[in-house]
């Protein structure tokens, strides 16, 4: 069971369902966990990460995934994106949460929050209570830096947290060394270098490491062959490709996987 | 019976080295030709300091250097530095003039504490030394123009030396507005504004939001007047809080970086990339503010001036306590002059778990709230801090509440990594003199 456990879905000519189901099958995988995205243009990604542009639609399109999720016959499941921000923030992830969402996308770079903020604490405590875990990426802002969310991971030790695209840069040993040495943290691979990939598998080991494609700024083929060429015995891929989220999401097996 | 100014004026002299190299404008002329003019205009200020000013005197006698040893720009570094403790003992000590010669003096506004520091001049350093080089591409103003002189004109240097360089240099019209004065006051200075019509103004960053508020109380609309040019000085200022200053005028305002010691150091141009080091005044130096080694471009330290124009009261590798580092970067709007960037001063660094920050990089990232409003304070203990206590007033027609407070204090948080707790409050006090960004509260026990 190939999962891709990160990719963004929008209502836009780059990065809509349509489009990510035919990237999915190209590269042959069925199942995957979806987030909102179109909040930034990726086409233009830099221009965010340097501050020359700021989101233009930071409100998250939640329900365009859950159309998604629900015209996808049990093979996509959604992360609930939510601004830390908004003060409705904790009721719609609770909904969002009891209407099959299975876990939280945070997005630093649009809402632009700390992960030592009250609200941010408020939405973990809420994934807590469902099981879910937390995802987020990482940047350069002080105040939502892997450290601090390592720090974040600490703090509520029942939570499962997913660092992506391997942290910040392209080889952060502050994520790695928190997969290391903390149960609850993970990382996700989407956009990760090879090398720190390999790495981050070696040292944390394969229940540590997790899939992802990042779609629309990746292309799900792409990443998976990263992955594939790890060289990784058949149960350490399993792992790394599909149970690891499956785990944390309780993403139920389908078809084959089944049995 | 003689005239006596114009006798004056008719016996003033112009040292022949600014007469060789200011007939064109100091801000076109090329780094060589500056450097040419920088080398022999050190070598006459070292020479004039070693022959007649007594401080100076002793100074190099104690470094163990002489007048012959500074060939280059670089022998810069084999001079002794000179300290804010060094001005604050004997002022006339430095004079390289009678005593009877000093024509103005100006006194310290006491930023940096300790006891008061008295700048003297003569009416040539003060006249026909500091106005021969003009800079009129980033000064464009000339005669028509009309600039409001919003900047204190007793006691500190900054009032008087605008009104100067405005009638004298550039031959404009100044409105001598002042700021928080006996007779200054917003209203007087906006009324004053409404009835002149002024295109250009001088003024410090919160002064200028000050005027903004008191002119929208009395009904009228500082965007409305077709300004040309607008300054600040006087204080520091994020970029975040001069884009407000900009919006509230309805116009470009660039920073002008001087010290009263030092005089004036740089000038900002329409590109906002830097100070553009006003290489015809001073040569500035940026090194290890522990070591005193110069540092490389891009490098912070602190910035250390040796003034060109100052002949009679020379002031040599001066030691500013200001932070900043050089852009080797050349500036797209064609001036030569290198850029300089500030990152605030020694003794203002706040400190919060271990970390010193600038308040005006901590100013910048929240004037870059919206909700935020113009007026604000750093509540800080004295040593390591571990959180920032921000009290703020918020922006028109927005409402506090405590969601607000907290959506605040995490986007601070955000940008600057460190505990921050903002609280909301109806008005900050406005200050009469400089305007006071940091209150630092005695640490309990």
């Amino acid at each position: 069971m190939i999962i891709d456990a990160h990719a963004h879905l929008s209502d836009t000519e780059y990065g809509n369902k349509d489009l990510y189901q035919a990237q999915l099958r190209e590269a042959g995988i069925e199942r995957a966990v979806v987030v909102p995205g179109g909040m930034m243009d990726v086409r233009r990604m830099t221009d965010y990460i340097t501050g020359r542009a700021k989101p233009e639609k930071p409100i998250p399109d939640n329900a365009y995934v859950s159309a998604a999720c629900s015209l996808s016959g049990g093979n996509m499941t959604g992360f609930a994106c939510i601004d830390p921000h908004d003060p409705k923030g904790p009721e719609t992830l609770e909904n969002l949460l009891k209407a099959g969402f299975r876990g939280l996308k945070l997005s630093p770079m649009s809402h632009q929050f700390s992960f030592a903020s009250k609200g941010i604490a408020e939405l973990t405590e809420i994934c807590g209570t469902f099981g879910v875990p937390v995802y987020t990426h990482t940047v350069f802002s002080p105040g939502a830096s892997t450290a601090k969310f390592v720090s974040l991971s600490r703090r509520f030790p029942k939570v499962n947290f997913i660092l992506g695209h391997m942290g910040f840069g392209p080889a952060d040993q502050e994520g790695l060394e928190a997969a290391v040495a903390y149960d609850n943290f993970f990382l996700e691979t989407s956009t990760g270098s090879f090398l720190h990939i390999k790495e981050s598998v070696r040292q944390a080991g394969p229940s540590k490491v997790i899939f992802g494609s990042e779609f629309p700024l990746s292309h799900p083929k792409a990443e998976l062959s990263k992955i594939l060429l790890l060289g990784l015995k058949a149960d350490d891929l399993d792992k790394v490709l599909g149970k690891n989220i499956a785990q944390l999401t309780g993403m139920v097996p389908t078809g084959s996987d089944a049995r | 019976m003689t005239l006596a100014f114009e006798d004056r004026i008719r016996a003033a002299q112009t040292p022949d080295l600014f007469r060789r190299y200011f007939r064109e404008a100091s801000d076109a002329m090329s780094l060589e030709r500056l450097a040419a003019y920088q080398t022999e205009a050190l070598k006459e200020i070292v020479a004039i300091a070693h022959a007649r000013s007594p401080f100076y005197q002793e100074q190099f006698r104690q470094a163990g250097v002489r007048p012959e040893d500074i060939q280059e720009l670089s022998d810069l570094a084999k001079l002794p530095f000179t300290t804010k403790d060094d001005l604050r003992q004997d002022p006339w000590r430095f004079l390289a003039c009678d005593k009877a010669d000093v024509s103005i003096i100006h006194v310290s506004t006491g930023t940096t504490g300790g006891k008061q520091i008295y700048v003297l001049h003569t009416w040539a350093d003060y006249y026909m030394h500091d106005l021969a080089p003009g800079f009129p591409v980033l000064v464009p103003v000339g005669r028509g123009d009309m600039v409001l002189n919003a900047l204190p004109y007793e006691m500190s240097s900054a009032g008087l030396a605008f009104h100067k360089s405005f009638i004298n240099s550039c031959g404009a019209t100044v409105l001598t507005a002042g700021k928080g004065g006996a007779y200054s006051t917003p209203e007087k200075t906006v009324q004053m504004i409404r009835d002149l019509q002024p295109n250009c103004a001088i003024t410090a960053p919160s002064y200028a939001v000050t005027l903004h508020e008191t002119a929208l109380k009395e009904g009228f609309d500082l965007k409305s007047l077709p300004w040309k040019k607008m300054w600040l000085t006087g204080e520091g200022s994020s970029p975040a809080f001069r884009e407000r200053v900009e919006n509230l005028w309805g116009t470009r305002a660039n920073m002008y970086y001087g010290t009263l010691e030092g005089g004036v150091v740089g000038i900002e141009c329409d590109e906002h990339r830097g100070y553009h080091v006003t290489e015809s005044h001073v040569i500035l130096e940026v090194v290890d503010p522990k070591t005193g080694e110069p540092l490389e471009p891009l490098e912070v330290g602190e910035i250390v001036v040796t003034c060109l124009a100052r002949r009679d009261a020379p002031l040599i590798r001066y030691r500013t306590q200001d932070l900043g580092y050089f852009d080797p970067d050349p500036c797209p709007c064609g001036v030569p002059l290198p850029l300089l960037h500030l990152r605030g001063r020694q003794g203002d660094q706040i400190r919060i778990n271990g970390i010193d920050f600038s308040p005006f990089y901590l100013e910048e990232f929240l004037m870059r709230q919206p909700e935020v409003g113009n007026w604000y304070q750093f509540i800080v203990k004295k040593g390591d801090n571990d959180r920032l206590k921000i009290c703020t007033e918020l922006a028109p027609k927005v409402t506090a509440t405590p969601e607000l407070a907290d959506k605040l204090s995490s986007k601070m948080e955000y940008a600057v990594g460190v505990p921050c707790e903002v609280e909301i409050v109806d008005t900050v006090p406005r200050p009469r003199g400089k305007t006071v960004r940091v209150v630092r509260e005695e640490a309990t026990p």
